[in-house]
């Protein structure tokens, strides 16, 4: 009897930590359970990693592929995992290290986030349709949790706009589900993108904007995001890091992988998605500058970065796969540090507008310097990540000849230069004395630290991720590779 | 902005949504109409049917469901879970006493329905049971039989104004069945002959097909799935009648989680 490591402990060991929380409450537990969880996980991510390298890890559970469930781990969902058990591990160490909200570190809420990081690794993995819509379930009900645990009246407003919005998103994917299984009598993703081409056209653009509809809810895409800020506002800003630094990249990615899987010329619908990326990419920077409440500023900022990363995967092309691909991790170090900078301004002064911030530099220098660290990830300056990936992207478009996108992504640029500049002024502005009105511990700042000294790091070296990044958007693009390591040499 | 009151503004746009969902609608039905009526000749399902044998489950539904797709049922009895999880912390009454909304007296239940219940209680019972036990023989199992079982203690609450749930003990069987259903899981992955997560790993020879031991681990994880369902449903049940006024702190404050 051997315990082999394979791909479906990412999801079977928070479950289990999960279902049998009571016994941690009881054997004082939970906190560290909390954290070595991901941290676990993590850690298999990276004994796993030289194997996916050299070939995707495909696990069959009961029967194999066409007819039963499996799970895949390649390269680019390698990625995804490794950020989903990375942030996860940011985030719950610093719910348990800033030793604040009693809410968000009770047993319900351990339930609630290993839950989260299970039904992400699930979506990412699995290589099943019907699977994956049972895992956006499990992801999307502990986030309209997470979001009401506070329980005032902005939480509840959040849970509850969340939940109805999301249950919404989960009927569209459904109904996609269906179509497909009554047309091509397959569950499968690889059998199903075999048997994709032969169903009736408009059905199959019916399908497709359902699924669309269905993910771009979820993965807050242009027209379908107008409820994120309020939802962003509403939650504690640690699960808003999460949903901006892990649950979206999630989507997106399994919105992508449906695309790039599923259609046999995916430049079809790219160009559609290209445009939507740049809508949503524009319009989000725009009203981001009239915020004045930081979580609705970084929930919009959020969103313009969603919508490059769209914009870059769209194109399809694999400079632009990978720099976008590259593009996510840096944006969820980014957006992990913000949110988790913006939760100890909130917790020092107790509000998150603009005006009661002014002067918090002085009170606070660590978390500002922090924050203007992120701001400055994010417009993509020289030593930092962002500048790296944008880069990347940059040159992908570039290459190719396209330089549409090249505007938009600079002139976005230029916009968050904007509104984060007006936002770090405030915080060093020299004519007023803010006092903290409450204390925030010290190792608190140990995860945000985490954070910027990875951005620094991947801002410097970008050689050392080159590599991965480059493999993850091949093993996403190269779909006839996926459908043979599925169902053998013969389809 | 423009001179343009916000209510008409907003009109404009649910104006725009409803027409949106509209000609989705009607998009939907008229692609269903031309093309979704010629049903698929080979599916999965016909496939899975055929080799039903070798799960040696009577009900090849029940094979489905807990063998060849029960990593969906771990799923789905997780998404139970998080809504029970959830309602519990929204309804249960945990460190809301500072609302003190009078509650109107909760009348005593007539004789008729405390007798009535009385005897049914048992029979639920055991009719739940039977379900969930005979899931792998019959149409039934551990979902629909947890929910028989969990209305029997929703007709308890109903009619007896002093029985309350222990919701310490339904936690910890609720834990106890889910963590079980991962393990059962865990050990197929773990033993050499199935070396698959949630493998039959008991044999399960085709000739006891029809018998209450049969088929393996299908029985195991359905009973599993029974009491984890029927425990989350109960606990549902009881958080939403449950009224703040009578609770007493020693049975509800269970997980010094407050």
């Amino acid at each position: 009897m051997t315990l082999p490591l394979t791909p479906v402990w990412f999801v079977a060991l928070p479950l289990l930590l999960a279902f049998a929380s009571p016994l941690w409450v009881r054997l004082r537990l939970l906190m560290p359970l909390l954290v070595g969880t991901p941290a676990a996980l993590l850690l298999l991510a990276f004994v796993l990693l030289p194997e996916v390298r050299t070939a995707p890890l495909l696990e069959t559970i009961v029967i194999a592929p066409p007819l039963g469930i499996h799970l895949q781990l390649d390269s680019a969902s390698w990625i995804l995992v490794a950020l989903i058990s990375f942030a996860g591990l940011l985030t719950n160490a610093f719910i348990w290290l800033a030793d604040g909200e009693p809410y968000l570190r009770d047993r319900r809420a351990f339930v609630f986030l290993l839950l989260l990081i299970a039904g992400c690794n699930g979506m990412v993995l699995t290589g099943d349709l019907f699977n994956l819509y049972v895992f956006l379930e499990i992801a999307g009900v502990s986030a309209y949790a997470l979001s009401a645990l506070r329980r005032d009246a902005s939480a509840l407003e959040a849970g509850l706009k969340y939940l109805i919005i999301g249950s919404v998103a989960a009927v569209f994917f459904l109904f996609s589900v269906v179509l497909v299984y009554l047309q091509t009598g397959q569950l499968n993703l690889a059998a199903i993108a075999v048997g994709f081409g032969e169903i009736p056209g408009p059905m199959q653009i019916l399908i497709g904007l359902l699924m669309l509809v269905g993910l771009g809810i979820k993965a807050e895409l242009f027209p379908f995001n107008f409820w994120v800020p309020d939802i962003y506002q509403g939650s504690h800003p640690a699960v808003a890091g999460l949903y901006s630094g892990l649950l979206v990249k999630v989507f997106l990615f399994v919105l992508f992988h449906l695309v790039f899987l599923l259609l046999a010329d995916p430049k079809v619908v790219g160009i559609w998605l290209m445009g939507l990326g740049a809508a949503t990419m524009l319009i989000a920077e725009v009203v981001a500058l009239r915020q004045e409440d930081l979580r609705r500023m970084l929930a919009y900022s959020s969103l313009g970065q969603i919508g490059l990363i769209t914009l870059a995967l769209g194109f399809g092309v694999e400079a632009t796969t990978a720099g976008g691909l590259f593009h996510m991790v840096n944006h969820t170090l980014v957006k992990l540090l913000l949110f988790l900078t913006a939760a100890v301004l909130l917790r020092s002064f107790v509000s998150a507008q603009l005006a009661d911030l002014a002067g918090a530099g002085r009170a606070r220098p660590l978390a500002a310097a922090l924050f203007v660290l992120g701001a400055l990830a994010v417009m993509g300056l020289p030593p930092l990540s962002g500048f790296a990936s944008k880069l990347w992207i940059l040159k992908g478009f570039a290459e190719a000849g396209v330089f549409w996108p090249v505007a938009l992504i600079l002139l976005a640029a230029l916009i968050e230069a904007g509104y984060y500049f007006r936002w770090i002024k405030v915080l060093y502005d020299p004519s007023v004395q803010l006092q903290a009105v409450h204390p925030v511990g010290r190792l608190a700042y140990a995860p945000m630290a985490v954070a910027a000294g990875l951005i620094i790091l991947l801002g410097v070296a970008p050689f050392l991720v080159d590599a991965l990044f480059s493999e993850g958007a091949q093993a996403l693009l190269d779909r006839g590779a996926t459908l043979t390591a599925v169902l053998g040499a013969g389809s | 902005m423009t001179a343009v009151p916000l209510r008409k503004r907003v009109r404009v746009k649910t104006l725009l949504l409803v027409l949106l969902c509209g000609w989705l609608f009607a998009a939907h039905l008229g692609v269903l109409l031309q093309y979704g009526l010629d049903g698929q000749s080979a599916s999965v399902g016909d496939a899975l049917l055929a080799r039903n044998a070798e799960t040696a489950s009577a009900n090849a539904v029940t094979s489905v469901v807990v063998s060849y797709r029960g990593f969906d049922t771990l799923g789905e009895v997780t998404v139970l879970f998080l809504a029970a999880t959830g309602i519990g912390l929204f309804f249960g009454g945990h460190g809301r006493a500072e609302s003190h909304r009078p509650e109107p007296p909760m009348s005593p239940p007539n004789e008729m329905m405390v007798t009535g219940v009385r005897l049914l209680f048992p029979v639920l019972i055991l009719l739940g049971v039977y379900v969930v036990l005979h899931g792998h023989l019959s149409p039934g199992g551990g979902f629909q039989g947890g929910v028989i079982i969990a209305t029997a203690f929703f007709l308890r609450m109903l009619a007896d104004p002093a029985f309350r749930l222990r919701h310490a003990r339904i936690g910890l069987l609720e834990s106890l069945s889910g963590s079980g259903f991962v393990l059962m899981g865990l050990l197929g992955l773990s033993l050499a002959g199935t070396a698959t997560f949630l493998g039959n790993f008991l044999p399960h020879p085709v000739t006891e097909m029809g018998r209450l031991l049969s088929a393996g681990v299908i029985p195991i994880i359905y009973a599993l799935v029974g009491v984890k369902v029927g425990a989350e449903v109960a606990a549902i049940f009881g958080d939403m009648l449950e009224r703040r006024g009578q609770q007493s702190p020693g049975l509800l404050g269970d997980e010094s989680d407050t």
